[in-house]
């Protein structure tokens, strides 16, 4: 049966690669060959590899031999004409470990971004023709790893096996397990059960310095750096054994070999989010890793930033570090990625490829069930209900100062404010929902009225209602019950005894308990209480920060309804969101935040993500045609 | 090690008290033997013999009566995560005013009033000292716990100048004190043949009333919410300045007033000294009686058998002062550490590799 994977693996190679793979390099992996099993669309395998309960009844890790490398970018990520400007600049080196060919790939070159529709995988679109490496000794095996805090099994009976060179997903809903995992891989925990093996022989990594002592690095989903220092300054701090000197010329010469150009002696506080990332990857590069984690790396990044960073992780993977790249953005994966685990409630429920997948196909996988998208609604927009007129805010030290912001969002209408992170988000949050005070009453009007120097609960008076990005401490209080905190948003207009427990039916926000705190609810449910919370005020404008972030999928649907259903009954509503699919799925005009300023809205049918990706990075729109038909 | 409760427990809510009193029983058997007392006889005297007769039993009340007079008040500031320390300067002041009042009251003159305007006078006397840190706070952003703190060493001098001054009683002979108030500006006794006062009646009305508006009035559901997350409280639409000034407002006067009523009961002049230490006991309360206003009543009873007890084993054992104070320091430690276990559980924690 192997065998006849394997064939099929080798009628079809990919004649649009120029790749020079010499002859007789080894077999793929015959156990796993997952880009040929299936066979075209719509058959789809995703419950196929159900319990992975140990490494030795599938080796779900030995998969990606059969399909890795170099192939053509899946058509998700729409690779520009610039395609080979980057592959040529950058001279892989040898690789260290994997025996493999030096190729010359046609690796995506910016600006290249998953849009959100869910196209479907090309029929064996990445046969892997060439080199799928040796077969290579795993790098690390995870064997029954179980972690589990009180009576919750976080991670419970995990089995994966990661080769050199591999670049493999960690998918999972919020919750799924995956960040527990890692951090185990890390030393940031211990398993209680299970073994954790590196080049075949167990492995104690008792702390996170003995991972690095080890090969493996790290790179956080939110950077802990000090803004006053350098970026030099900042990595000597977690690698003492070297001199400035060093660093500062080791920063260039990784900055150069891999594209991560950064200036050493720049101070931390004037780098955007994607330059700290960089910063945070070469932080792990100077430390020669094997095995590199990435936590949701693109939640900070513009698209375009995103494909760099694509690119720099193939070239490391082509060098033979191992990547394990955790994320919950389906399309990232799927560009990115030749292997996959699935988690669910601590147990993986699937290995895949995920270039065989559709991001449909992943997120049933990763949820359980269908997830049915919400329906485009018909815009039915009528007169203007919020309009914000030059809103100046001063920054608060440390915090984005806002300048002259001006939009208006109309009666049905959603509109998005996209922008990466620390852009000026919450602080125009703040300045919408009076937590900062204006100093112009007119600067924001609600349905006409001014509420510029009207607090919360004045605007709330106003008609107005807000869901701020995080929940517990900002929209509700975690050692609060439901009761209660159903009131922090109820109190100044009058508030229903039986208002908590009304959202929870109609929003199927599910807890134990009459009336839990809200510390018990898991984020999805308590997202789904917050934005019920307020959809129960029956506001006239509604402004959301992030309202699925970190959200399961399920609840993000149910979510995403709620605010359409409610715009379809006659509320203008803001959606800020760093989530470019979110605004995609939801708005129907777009505008970007950037350092405090925001962009001109746009009809969401005459921007696409390149576009919006290129005003998140700060380019300024010349023309429509820039911005609509990059 | 430690591990997170996924919603607090009720029980031990209840019971983290209870297993802080025994801890503290335990390591009183161990101070006591230490010093070479008779553990057993010590813990006799410090626990029972407050409650041994009616004069103890109503002294006993007489001590309890301004712990939880301030301790209800900081209760709610501790709250709103506003951090009074200065209590016994607010005390300090409500003495100072009450003491004012009742110095110059015009001789002769009708003195129904007299006692009610010296006690609101301390009420006033104590807001205006607990005003200055929340004003500086808004205003600067000056640090609560440090302003609140080092007031309390103007209070106290700004005492001893008025006592040694201008308020010198003239037929003082050189001592530091004031005349003796009138009659009219006295606490009137609420139990004959005891020094039990209506101060009580105070108190327990005082712990009513702010229970009820913490957890019956809009304003005390923004005192909540304000201490447990400032930003969720700012979203919810109270204003953190008004919550600061009304706690500290609220705290103040109710510690000046606890300084009226002792100067008004027990002391009946102003002096140097006049017990303004409660106001640092009563952190001990408010943090005992769980920042419950109700609780700071049980709480204040509780370290007043500690005050009375400490003083009997001082005349009984002959017992140094200081042990009576490590004794209560031993108190609100244990106390502290056993509230981790309301929100943790301890777990024995398992090597890994071990079965799960």
């Amino acid at each position: 049966m192997e065998t006849d994977w394997q064939k099929t693996d080798a009628s079809t190679s990919d004649t649009t690669l120029d790749d020079s793979a010499p002859a007789g390099r080894p077999d793929p992996d015959p156990i796993y060959p997952v880009g040929a099993r299936y066979g075209p669309r719509p058959v789809r395998p995703n419950r196929l590899f159900v319990s992975m309960g140990s490494v030795g009844q599938f080796r779900p890790a030995d998969a990606p031999h059969a399909i890795r490398s170099s192939k053509p970018r899946p058509p998700v990520r729409q690779a520009p004409p610039v395609r080979t400007s980057i592959a040529s600049g950058t001279k892989p080196r040898k690789a260290p470990v994997v025996e493999r060919p030096a190729l010359s790939r046609p690796v995506a070159a910016a600006p290249a971004i998953p849009v959100p529709d869910p196209v479907p995988a090309r029929a064996m679109p990445f046969v892997d023709d060439i080199a799928p490496a040796t077969r290579a000794d795993p790098l690390l095996v995870l064997d029954g790893v179980t972690k589990a805090f009180g009576d919750v099994r976080a991670v419970d009976d995990v089995s994966l096996a990661l080769h050199p060179g591999e670049k493999h997903a960690l998918l999972g809903e919020n919750g799924a397990g995956k960040s527990t995992l890692v951090k185990m891989i890390y030393g940031v925990l211990q398993p209680d059960t299970g073994t954790i093996r590196l080049d075949g022989r167990p492995a104690r990594i008792a702390d996170p310095s003995a991972a690095r002592g080890q090969g493996i690095g790290m790179v956080f989903q939110h950077f802990s750096t000090f803004e006053a220092l350098s970026v030099a300054e900042n990595l000597a701090v977690v690698l003492p054994d070297r001199s400035l000197r060093d660093i500062r010329r080791d920063v260039r010469r990784i900055g150069e070999e891999y594209g991560l150009g950064i200036e050493p002696d720049r101070r931390l506080a004037t780098l955007s989010a994607g330059e700290r990332q960089r910063v945070e990857i070469i932080r792990c590069l100077l430390q020669n890793p094997r095995l590199l984690i990435l936590d949701e790396p693109t939640s900070v990044l513009t698209p375009q930033e995103a494909a760099a960073l694509f690119v720099v992780l193939d070239r490391l993977a082509a060098e033979g570090c191992a990547i394990l790249y955790i994320s919950h953005r389906l399309d990232d994966v799927r560009a990115l990625c030749d292997s996959a685990t699935v988690m669910r409630r601590g147990k993986v429920v699937a290995t895949c490829n995920p270039r065989e997948e559709t991001a449909a196909s992943l997120a049933e996988m990763m949820i359980g069930s269908t997830v049915i998208p919400p329906t485009k609604r018909a815009a039915l927009v009528g007169g203007a209900l919020l309009d914000v007129d030059g809103l100046t805010l001063p920054s608060d030290g440390g915090g984005v100062a806002l300048d002259g912001i001006t939009f208006t969002a109309r009666k049905g209408e959603i509109l998005g404010i996209a922008g990466v992170a620390g852009e000026g988000q919450s602080e125009l949050f703040a300045a919408l929902s009076g937590e900062r005070v204006l100093r112009r009453h007119d600067a924001v009007r609600v349905d006409g009225r001014p509420v510029g120097r009207f607090g919360p609960s004045r605007r709330r008076r106003a008609g107005m209602a807000f869901a701020p990005e995080r929940r517990v401490g900002h929209s509700a209080i975690g050692d609060m019950r439901l009761s209660e905190n159903y009131r922090l948003t109820h109190h100044a207009t009058g508030t229903d005894r039986k208002g908590a427990a009304t959202v929870r039916e109609t929003y199927d926000v599910r807890a134990n308990g009459r009336d839990p705190f809200a510390a018990a609810l898991s984020g999805g449910n308590l997202q789904k209480f917050v934005i019920g919370r307020e959809i129960a005020r029956d506001p006239v404008v509604l402004i959301v920060e992030q309202p699925t972030w970190g959200v399961d999928a399920g609840a993000g649907a149910t979510i995403h309804d709620a605010l359409m259903t409610l715009a379809s009954n006659g509320a203008a509503i803001v959606v800020i969101s760093q989530d470019l699919d979110e605004i995609f799925a939801l708005c129907d005009r777009v505008a970007v935040l950037h350092r405090g300023t925001l962009s001109e809205p746009r009809a969401i049918g005459s921007v696409t993500a390149e576009g919006l990706g290129l005003l998140m990075g700060g380019a300024t729109p010349h023309a429509d045609a820039a911005v609509g038909g990059f | 090690m430690l591990e997170r409760r996924v919603s607090p427990s009720p029980l031990l809510a209840i019971l983290s008290p209870v297993i802080a009193v025994t801890l503290t029983i335990l390591a009183g058997f161990a101070l006591f033997a230490a010093l070479g007392k008779d553990p057993v006889k010590a813990m006799e005297i410090y626990f029972l013999s407050p409650f041994a007769d009616a004069y103890n039993r109503s002294e006993l009340l007489v001590k309890a009566i301004p712990l939880a007079l301030i301790g209800s008040g900081l209760a709610i500031c501790f709250r709103a995560g506003v951090f009074n320390i200065g209590a016994p300067g607010q005390y300090t002041l409500g003495a100072i005013f009450a003491g004012g009042v009742a110095l110059h009251a015009p001789e002769g003159a009708e003195m129904v009033w007299l006692l009610p305007l010296c006690l609101a006078a301390g009420f006033v006397g104590g807001m205006l000292w607990g005003w200055i840190p929340a004003i500086l706070r808004i205003a600067s952003g000056a640090n609560i716990i440090l302003v609140s703190l080092m007031l309390t060493y103007v209070a106290g001098l700004l005492l001893d100048w008025l006592v040694r001054g201008p308020w010198a009683d003239p037929l003082g002979r050189g001592f530091p004190q004031t005349a003796r108030f009138p009659e009219g500006a006295l606490m009137p006794i609420l139990l004959p043949g005891t020094r039990l006062h209506w101060g009580l009646v105070i108190a327990v009305v005082a712990a009513l009333a702010l229970a009820w508006m913490l957890y019956r009035t809009r304003r005390g559901f923004g005192i909540r919410t304000m201490g447990l997350a400032p930003k969720a409280a700012i979203f919810a639409g109270f204003s953190e300045a008004k919550t600061i000034t009304a706690v500290m407002l609220i705290s103040g006067g109710l510690a000046g007033l606890a300084g009226a009523v002792e100067v008004t009961s027990t002391i009946r002049q102003l002096q140097p000294e006049i017990a303004a230490g409660y106001g640092f006991a009563a952190i001990i309360v408010a943090f005992l009686g769980r920042l419950n206003p109700l609780g700071s009543l049980v709480a204040a009873l509780a370290l007043a058998v500690t005050y009375i007890g400490g003083e009997n084993a001082q005349i009984l054992l002959k017992l140094p002062k200081n042990a009576a104070f490590v004794f209560q320091g031993m108190l609100l430690f244990f106390l502290l550490a056993c509230d981790t276990l309301i929100h943790y559980r301890i777990r024995v924690r398992r090597v890994a590799g071990g079965s799960a």
